[in-house]
């Protein structure tokens, strides 16, 4: 940078040169010609100096920062989060206070430097004697996307509530979910949605007494996709088959099963033809064993590539599995554990249900039902674009009659949410939540996009393709934000929380985060010197000095009176 | 040599009328923009925007007046008077540097001018344009003050010549709640304009407005209207509770809508009764009990009536010959008016139950609505007074099946009988044989008597009552694998035991007995026969002819037996009951069943397994079989937008025909978004109530995000590893 501005600087004034050279060619030589001739350099190396200001060595020092939460006293700089009682010069951010005032090392009083902070800091040493830890709710997990009729899982963790509960409050302000914290503090809530949108959710902290210590607001989306095309193809009819009929068509899920009885006798739909074509139009095909067994080589061959390009399989079990198909299946990875004992499987929710035992997952597959030791009960794996999942529970139905259709769902739901055909569009990547006046980061973006504030305002976003599509936004209003992408053309919400919510949350990320800093800038460095850029301004004020004096020699009329008269 | 002309004062006339035209241009437009200013803003902007007007016109008249100068004279003459030859620029030298022939011609220049310049009256006044600018201005001016605002509440009341009359404001209410005298609450002021009172208290408001309204009057959302008599300075209403609903004040010359009130109307309870006493509902009698002791506890939100109705039920009897008597008594309460407890200790013995009676008492309380009182059951408390045939009997209840047809029974208990007999022929005296072999022969005749009932026979005498001799054949009592040796025994020492199975009333000597299958049994009770009683039984001619015919083989085989025959008996008792059994299958009743109405089968389609041309069932619900479709859509669109008139009224239809357990909030919720859409909050609330409304659907299927070209790359790479 600083020798392609000299070389350019260096070909002007040359080029000024010889410009001078041809004007007065003809002329005799006076004194303005060479002054001419002697102040071009002189500018061009003082435009270098402005442009490139020579550093300058700072002595070492140590600038003491108030911050948020920070006690009374006298600093050095007070940063705007800091309360007024915190003596000091105010200063809009770090790396302005140390622009103006150098210093090699930072201490950093009360809880610690906003992320705005945080780049400039990896510059200096920054000394940092955390305050006690917060109190209330320290952590908060932010629930996974969640269908309409879905489970909101929350977890979190909260500190100095010993004895305490967590509750969970629904949209309308009803108790979903009340838990009482771990001894960690930690705790698991669940709600199930009611409909596709977004809403706030509540989690309420109460002490043992039973009063709202704390309350946090949880915004919640929930997502609604395209219903998946579901076929399922069974060796014998049973009532499996007959609820999950049942479910689909509550659900609004495209449902059609056939029943291969043998000697070329179905039952149900017009029967499926295993072709690439046929498997394109599906999204998760479920198979059993006897159906499995009873699929023709290039059949399977046909599955296995429909798989490869993005559908899924989910393949259950209604009986003993054949040992060829045991072992079909585990060269797909998915292995079942010998012997066809089922076996009682306890779900967490008081469920219990029958089931093959799985034998240890691969380190490829994935489970994604777990009993309540936490032995996987189902589990899926990629299969090229695709996934394969294994269902090895033999008698799910018995749910349905038991008075437990909901569980019922939830299993079903989340198997086939697991291995379904991905949706054509891709979805923006959104954090959870934001904060009023917090950059956050919306990656996933295909092309320009608009964020819509709450008063409706349109702001332009500009994602970066060579970061994921990566752009940044800064709230400043709270409310539900809406990002609007042109193609796909959908409008996404999310929320921007006050600048105040969640304090104990956001107080133990500024902890944690400026600790880090402190450790990994140790304060060795403290007391040594250190370059910085020096001021750019004499340079300019030197650099429009011999500009202006350059230009007011060669429009004055010395020495040209002659030719004029 | 002569003076050049005063130009000066050639010249003022005419920039004084420049002036004076650019100021009659301009004086409308100023006028015209300060009445709009005091329209739009008042008196001062209108001041200040009149000065600064009145200012342009003066800088616009000078800039335009000062183009009219000596140099524009001097070309107007060159231009205008061809006796000034060009040379007016003469006028204007001195005439010291003016050569000779130049002087003369000034001179002969200002001789000619000695009169005046004499030029065209410049500029021209242009009376048709201010013409139209001074009608337009004093139109725009007329307008701007003499335009009604907007129809607005403000000059509709200058209209009236009520222009300082501020809007009524409510400054002092009251909602005084006077509860039904029965429920014995005391009368109460709500604290504010909405309230929880029970259902048909009476509400009287008094509301006080400021300035006092013309009138005034509650408004409900169900477009009840209950108006405001005023009375002094308040205005008082008074309406009865029967149903809950919103309302709001309105009150004329109100400036906005006011909020909505709440009304919400408390059902009176149903009384509940707990049993205290006994533990369970079924009790066994100990032996030797003589007292039963009951005591109930009866709850109500009001109060419970002072007295009960105790129902007492005693069983009498077992098996099929069970008699029930009723009676009740009345029981007296204790305790106070919403708790009351009713207690009783039954005499046993005076109820006159029995072993093997049971005893059931029910208590009925009602509460102290006037009117139409709600009444409460308790469970039914049952006192089994144990028998010992339960006891023998215990561990086979419900694996034998004790109760048989008895004329079915009979006749194949005569065939064991028979064939038991023909088996120890042998071994028998032939006087015994003989004996036996007719007693047989008896027992065939009373059962052909009692099938010749149904037919009405009456040859052999009236239907009687069973005898002793009955019971021999009758054997209904017996277990059900007697064999022929055991027989006599039980039948004949225990008389008492088989009243229950063997279908014949011997307890009731006293009156003639109905013959069942005869008319004047069943028809005579429920209707009369115009028939003669040969024809007029139950069955039907075909089952009249079996029955017949299986009379005649009980006859042929009473034959045999008293002739002691068995063996030539036995073929014509297995006849008979085999008929007996066709009897039994015609006495089913065989319905036409309803409901179905299926296609008739396709032969040629049948069985070949082909389906082409069969429409598949529906299988999946679409968005209008899903009920809470259009609060769910709502509920996603409230969260960042305002919802549109026809969203609402959507709703509203939906409400009208949902099962929702609290409708009024969703209405009071409707009504604050409609009042203002732009409302968050409101539309949060309206959320949250809709949140409630929805059922919770079966979970649907999240299908995973497509992810970005890099990761599809990255599967497919694993693909073909």
């Amino acid at each position: 940078m600083t020798l392609a501005t000299g070389a350019i600087l260096i070909l002007a004034v040359l080029l000024g040169w010889l410009r001078l050279w041809r004007w007065q060619a003809a002329r005799p030589r006076t004194a303005r010609f060479w002054a001419l001739l002697a102040l071009q350099p002189l500018a061009a190396t003082l435009l270098w100096f402005a442009l490139h200001p020579p550093a300058i060595t700072v002595p070492g020092g140590t600038l003491v920062v108030a911050t948020r939460g920070a006690p009374p006293g006298s600093y050095d700089i007070r940063l705007p989060e800091a309360p007024a009682s915190a003596g000091g010069t105010l200063a809009p951010d770090l790396a302005t206070a140390l622009r103006q005032r150098p210093a090699t090392t930072v201490r950093v009083v009360g809880e610690g430097l906003e992320s705005r902070d945080q780049a400039i800091a990896r510059t200096v040493s920054v000394q940092f004697a955390p305050p006690p830890p917060p109190t209330g709710l320290v952590r908060l997990d932010p629930p996974p996307p969640v269908g309409a009729g879905g489970l909101v899982q929350v977890t979190g963790a909260a500190t100095g509530m010993d004895g305490g509960s967590a509750e969970l409050l629904d949209p309308a302000g009803t108790r979903a979910a009340l838990a009482e914290l771990g001894a960690d503090g930690s705790f698991a809530l669940t709600g199930r949605t009611r409909a596709a949108g977004a809403a706030d959710w509540k989690l309420v902290l109460r002490n043992p007494a039973g009063a709202a210590a704390h309350t946090a607001n949880i915004p919640v989306t929930t997502l609604d996709t395209p219903p998946p095309r579901l076929w399922v193809r069974a060796g014998a009819p049973g009532p499996e088959l007959k609820y999950l009929a049942r479910w689909a068509a509550d659900a609004g899920l495209d449902f059609g099963s056939d029943v291969q009885l043998g000697a070329g006798i179905t039952m149900g739909d017009a029967p499926l033809a295993i072709t690439a074509t046929s498997l394109a139009r599906l999204d998760v095909l479920v198979l059993d064993e006897r159906s499995w067994a009873g699929l023709s080589a290039s059949a399977r061959a046909a599955v296995l590539s429909a798989v490869r390009s993005g559908m899924g399989l989910v393949l259950r079990t209604s009986g003993p599995v054949p040992a060829p198909v045991r072992s079909a299946w585990s060269t797909l990875g998915l292995r079942l554990a010998t012997g066809d004992t089922p076996r009682d499987t306890r779900l967490p929710g008081g469920t219990t249900i029958q089931s093959l035992p799985l034998a240890p997952l691969g380190p490829d597959s994935i489970a994604f039902l777990r009993d309540t030791a936490g032995k996987p009960v189902a589990a899926w794996r990629s299969y090229g674009r695709g996934r394969i999942g294994l269902w090895p529970v033999l008698d799910s139905y018995t749910l349905v009659l038991t008075g437990k259709s909901t569980a019922f769902a939830g299993l079903w739901s989340s198997m086939f949410s697991a291995v379904a055909r991905s949706t054509t569009a891709s979805r923006p990547d959104l954090p959870a939540w934001g904060y009023a006046g917090e950059r956050v980061t919306i990656c996933g973006l295909p092309g320009p996009a608009q964020m819509l504030t709450p008063g409706g305002t349109a702001i332009g976003l500009h994602p970066d393709a060579a970061a994921r599509g990566c752009a940044g936004y800064w709230p400043t209003t709270p409310g539900w934000h809406r990002l609007r992408t042109s193609d796909p053309a959908i409008e996404t919400p999310l929320r921007i929380l006050p600048a105040e919510a969640h304090p104990g949350l956001r107080a133990t990320a500024l902890r944690e985060a400026t600790l880090r800093l402190a450790r990994s800038q140790p304060a060795a460095a403290a007391s040594a010197d250190r370059s910085l850029p020096g001021p750019a301004w004499p340079w300019w004020l030197a650099f429009i000095a011999t500009a202006g004096l350059l230009w007011w020699i060669e429009r004055r009329r010395i020495g040209r009176g002659a030719q004029t008269t | 040599m002569s003076v050049a002309p005063d130009f000066a004062a050639w010249l003022r006339p005419i920039v004084w009328r420049v002036r004076a035209q650019t100021a009659a241009a301009a004086l409308p437009l100023v006028l015209a923009a300060a009445a709009i200013a005091w329209r739009l803003a008042g008196p001062v902007p209108a001041a200040a925007v009149a000065a600064l007007g009145l200012a342009a016109t003066a800088f616009l008249a000078a800039r335009a007046s000062a183009h009219y100068d000596q140099r524009w004279l001097l070309r107007r003459l060159d231009a205008e008077r061809a006796d000034i030859e060009d040379s007016a620029d003469l006028l204007l030298a001195d005439p010291a540097s003016l050569g000779l022939l130049q002087r003369l011609q000034r001179d002969r220049l200002i001789a000619r001018l000695q009169t005046g310049p004499a030029i065209a009256a410049q500029p021209d006044w242009q009376p048709k344009r201010l013409a139209i600018l001074w009608a337009l201005a004093v139109a725009v001016t007329a307008a701007a003050i003499l335009w009604p605002r907007g129809g607005s509440a403000e000059v509709e009341a200058l209209i009236r010549g009520e222009a300082d009359q501020p809007p009524p404001l409510l400054v002092a209410r009251s909602l005084r709640i006077t509860p039904p005298a029965y429920t014995g609450l005391p009368a109460r002021n709500a604290e504010n304009l909405s309230a929880k009172a029970p259902v048909g208290s009476t509400l009287t408001w008094r509301l006080r407005f400021a300035p006092t309204p013309e009138s005034a009057a509650l408004v409900f959302l169900d477009g009840r209207r209950v108006p405001l008599a005023q009375q002094g300075e308040d205005h008082i209403a008074t309406a009865r509770l029967d149903r809950s609903s919103l309302y709001r004040v309105v009150a004329t010359g109100e400036a906005k809508q006011g909020p909505l009130h709440r009304l919400d109307a408390i059902a009176d309870a149903r009384p509940v009764v707990r049993v205290l006493a006994p533990a369970t509902t079924l009790t066994t009698a100990t032996p030797g009990q003589s007292r039963w002791a009951l005591s109930f506890e009866a709850r109500d939100d009001h109060g419970v009536r002072a007295t009960a109705r105790l129902r007492l039920i005693r069983a009498a009897g077992s098996g099929e010959n069970v008699r029930f008597r009723e009676s009740a008594m009345v029981l007296s309460g204790t305790g106070s008016a919403k708790a009351r407890r009713f207690s009783v200790s039954l005499d046993l013995n005076a109820l006159g139950l029995t072993p093997g009676g049971e005893l059931v008492a029910q208590l009925s309380v009602a509460d102290n609505r006037p009117g139409t009182a709600q009444t409460a059951q308790s469970p039914s408390l049952i006192l089994r007074v144990p028998t010992e045939k339960a006891v023998e009997a215990a561990g086979l209840e419900g694996m034998v099946q004790r109760v048989m047809p008895a004329y079915f029974r009979s006749q194949r208990q005569i065939i064991i009988d028979i064939e038991a007999l023909l088996k120890e022929r042998r071994r028998l005296p032939a006087a015994t044989f003989a004996a036996r072999a007719n007693n047989i022969g008896a027992d065939q005749r009373i059962l052909r008597l009692r099938y010749g009932q149904f037919l009405g026979e009456e040859s052999e005498g009236q239907p009687k009552a069973p005898t002793m001799a009955d019971l021999l054949t009758s054997d209904g009592g017996a277990p059900d694998k007697v064999t022929p040796t055991d027989k006599p025994a039980p039948k004949l020492v225990l008389p008492e035991g088989h009243d229950a199975y063997d279908g014949h009333n011997h307890g009731a000597t006293d009156r003639a007995p109905p013959v069942f299958g005869s008319d004047d049994g069943t028809f005579a009770a429920y209707g009369h026969a115009h028939t003669d009683s040969e024809t007029a039984t139950l069955f039907d001619p075909e089952t009249r002819a079996t029955l017949g015919k299986a009379l005649d083989a009980m006859w042929q085989a009473e034959r045999s037996l008293r002739q002691a025959e068995p063996a030539a008996a036995l073929p014509q008792a297995y006849a008979a009951l085999n008929f007996i059994k066709d009897v039994q299958q015609a006495t089913r009743i065989f319905l036409q069943r309803t409901g179905t109405n299926l296609p008739p089968i396709d032969m040629a389609r049948r069985l070949t397994g082909k389906r082409e041309g069969i429409a598949p069932a529906r299988r999946s619900l679409d968005g209008e079989d899903y009920p809470d479709a259009v609060p769910a859509a709502l509920f996603a669109s409230l969260a960042t937008a305002s919802p549109s008139e026809a969203d609402l009224q959507r709703l509203e239809r939906w409400l009208a025909q949902a099962e929702v357990p609290d409708k009024l909030s969703v209405v009071a919720a409707i009504d604050a978004v409609r009042s203002d859409p732009a409302c968050a909050p409101c539309r949060n609330t309206l959320r949250g109530t809709l949140w409630d409304a929805i059922a919770t659907p079966p979970a649907a299927v999240l299908r995973r995000s497509a992810g970005s070209t890099e990761g599809r790359r990255y599967l497919d790479a694993l693909a073909t590893r």
